[in-house]
């Protein structure tokens, strides 16, 4: 391959070296702090636990109720049937028939889900903050280098992503710009990171904002920390249903034939 | 809100299980698919025989872990079986390798 550019070796000492630094130590320390904000957990109240307890346990019957014999698997959905319909696991006694259940807490006077919400205004911060800076720094300080040329050829789409900063029309489009190594080394660092900090790190961007956007669509199905508290009367009915309309059988059912039929052929 | 019974191929697996086989087995494949990208900068392959040589590379890789560490038999320990052993997350391994091709290249072939 023809090699009609000649790069300056202090490109390599003080542009691409910096930058590829940059970006490894960014990582890193995105990494670290996000490990600092991340307060642990808060201890939440028995009752609330056993509430929300009580409804996986009906979700768990129901999954496996087929390896329960027939007398086991009733005696638990109607023990489970009439605590729900009695609310005995509800966290607060259930309202009274014919009264309305009282308003939910606003959110936003709550302290617990504040709490909740400035973690995630923390995590968001630090997940993006520093992508939004760096770039901006690399724009300002790495302006206008040719860095490299990617070892394979690209069609002339990928010019305007590549070669981002300098406006030179007839150049190869495999020459690339300081801001498009930025993008490689963010997409492309991320197995360093894993081999650096292990597999759960919080250090890779494009991981990260993969994250954020999971994140989102978790808020919108109300699947939050901070989540208002949930209507446990509403979700305890409609469990009692499920485990009503369980399709129950039991996988010993006629265990005796199926063993006779498999082995017993001589008898 | 009916949870509709796992397809019994799964419910034969342990997910926690399964969900470390895989870490372990991409962590492999993401830390040489960077080492097979700057192996393929020192040796200056370019374009088509660099990804060539990055395929067979991680292809190599799968062959040697499955044999392995899954004794032959990736069907046991990956829920996707050979396939998954063999060519899993190959297009996500892509982006830390030509990363380290590109700077290898580039430091051997281009700066001198």
């Amino acid at each position: 391959m023809a090699q009609d550019l000649v790069l300056d070796p202090a490109i390599r000492d003080w542009v691409l070296g910096p930058l590829t630094v940059i970006m490894l130590l960014s990582g890193l320390i995105r990494h670290y702090v996000t490990i600092l904000l991340n307060s642990p957990p808060k201890k939440q109240p028995l009752k609330a636990v056993r509430e929300q307890r009580a409804l996986a346990r009906g979700t768990i019957l129901r999954t496996n109720s087929s390896y329960l014999p027939p007398s086991a698997f009733v005696a638990l959905k109607t023990h489970l049937s009439s605590a729900y319909t009695s609310g005995f696991y509800l966290k607060a006694p259930p309202p009274a028939e014919g009264e309305s259940a009282p308003p939910p807490p606003n959110p936003l006077t709550d302290p617990g889900a504040m709490d909740g919400m400035m973690d995630m205004v923390k995590k968001q911060a630090v997940g993006f903050l520093p992508q939004t800076i760096l770039m901006y720094y690399i724009g300002f300080f790495f302006n206008g280098f040719v860095l490299t040329r990617l070892p394979f050829p690209l069609t002339l789409r990928f010019k305007a992503m590549l070669q981002r900063g300098i406006e030179t029309q007839d150049m190869d489009v495999s020459w690339v710009s300081s801001v498009s190594w930025y993008f490689l080394c963010l997409f492309g660092l991320s197995s360093v990171y894993r081999l650096l900090l292990g597999e759960d790190n919080a250090a890779d961007g494009g991981q990260n904002m993969a994250a954020m956007n999971q994140m989102g669509g978790a808020a919108m199905m109300g699947g939050m920390p901070g989540q208002p508290a949930q209507d446990f009367v509403k979700l305890f009915a409609t469990e009692r249903e499920n485990l009503d309309i369980v399709e129950y059988s039991w996988v010993c059912e006629g265990v005796e034939e199926r063993l006779l039929e498999k082995y017993g052929k001589g008898l | 809100m009916a949870t509709p019974l796992p397809p019994p191929d799964a419910q034969s697996s342990y997910v926690p299980n399964v969900q470390k086989n895989a870490q372990s087995l991409y962590y492999v494949k993401s830390t040489l698919a960077s080492l097979s990208g700057a192996l393929t900068g020192l040796l200056g392959l370019t374009s088509l025989p660099g990804f060539l040589f990055y395929l067979s590379t991680y292809l190599l890789i799968g062959l040697a872990f499955s044999t392995t560490k899954a004794g032959s038999k990736p069907r046991e320990y990956f829920v996707g079986g050979w396939w998954e052993t063999l060519m899993g997350d190959c297009v996500g391994c892509a982006a830390p390798f030509v990363l380290f091709w590109t700077l290898f290249y580039a430091l051997v072939h281009i700066y001198d």
